[in-house]
């Protein structure tokens, strides 16, 4: 991770700061992330890729987790697309110039593609699995692809907050300055 | 007043610049775990998913996990609020978010659990079980994110 980007507005200037500061970044309005939203809907996904990893409610057949468990999981989806939406082009060039907000975007394109190729692997026909005498590999590979971007998702959103753009980086006194003129 | 003698800038995690977004990245998926594993359990109660599996089922597979986030969500959010003490504690969102954290704890290891595991439960007591966790649960969440308005 590139942390880079937040020491330089920390770390210049006076030495530690007191929180302060650190609200003021905090407040920034790009800490409204749509993403604060799936909580719940997140939580559902991260089951079900435990489950295909074989690591949770085993005795619950796959087949019902991923059947039961999706259109909640759409309904999440689509709340989290639209406000997400919304947010981005509200700020759209402060957005676009951001690298974390480039690289979520990505991966979202990426839950795509994980989608296109392990539907039909996986999530089109679960019986599949659970017939199995083992966890097939694909299904494995399936949850901890998943685990692995709908980790990363968030964690990339939260850091579109710390994102300092080079020219204000070296000015102690910017980052306030910037978020006072925000309001 | 016992925050008015403690100094936020002596926080290693104000002296490193990395500290507070590492904590919430720690923060967000461990919440999204706890409140996740739990809204299952609601799903079941609310009889809209997972009608297969029993509810006692469902809470005995999902408690540990529901544990483990919450901890380290607490852990997270602990050490998150010791940056700046004095203005999360006069923020109402933030006390409100906090409120409705007590509240959702103990209605989950109280009347959530005891609904869930009692084989007895009627559909009313479930649903209801389940509506008032999931509506408590969300709450925390906005609150949360609201408090960064106030």
């Amino acid at each position: 991770m590139n942390v880079s980007g937040i020491d330089q507005p920390m770390d210049s200037g006076h030495g530690p700061r007191n929180g302060d500061t650190r609200l003021a970044i905090c407040l920034s309005n790009y800490h409204f992330d749509a993403l604060d939203r799936i909580a719940i809907f997140g939580g559902l996904i991260l089951m079900t890729d435990l489950r295909l990893l074989g690591l949770a409610m085993t005795d619950v057949p796959v087949a019902t987790m991923i059947r039961h468990l999706r259109p909640w999981k759409w309904l999440g989806f689509v709340i989290m697309v639209t406000c997400g939406i919304l947010l981005a082009i509200s700020k759209m060039s402060a957005y676009y110039a951001n690298p974390y907000f480039l690289a979520k975007l990505s991966l979202l394109a990426l839950v795509g593609v994980h989608a296109l190729v392990f539907r039909p692997l996986v999530y089109k026909n679960p019986e599949n699995i659970d017939a199995a005498p083992k966890l097939p590999a694909v299904a494995r590979l399936a949850g901890a692809l998943s685990l692995l971007l709908w980790l990363s998702i968030p964690i990339l959103g939260r850091m579109i907050a710390y994102y300092e753009p080079p020219t204000t980086s070296s000015n102690a006194i910017a980052a306030p300055t910037l978020i006072a003129a925000q309001r | 007043m016992l925050l008015a003698a403690y100094d936020p800038s002596t926080n290693p995690i104000n002296i490193y610049g990395w500290a507070f977004p590492f904590l919430e990245c720690v923060h967000i998926p461990s919440f999204a775990l706890s409140i996740g594993t739990i809204a299952l359990v609601d799903v079941r109660l609310l009889g809209l998913g997972l009608q297969r599996q029993a509810p006692a089922q469902l809470v005995k597979d999902t408690s540990a996990f529901t544990l483990a986030g919450l901890i380290t969500v607490i852990v997270s959010g602990v050490l998150l609020f010791s940056t700046d003490p004095l203005h999360y504690y006069y923020n109402s969102a933030f006390r409100f978010k906090v409120i409705c954290l007590v509240l959702g704890i103990v209605f989950n290891f109280t009347i959530h659990r005891k609904v869930a595991l009692n084989t007895d439960s009627s559909v009313t007591a479930s649903r209801l079980a389940g509506a008032a966790s999931l509506l408590i649960w969300v709450c925390v969440v906005f609150g949360g994110v609201f408090y960064s308005f106030y």
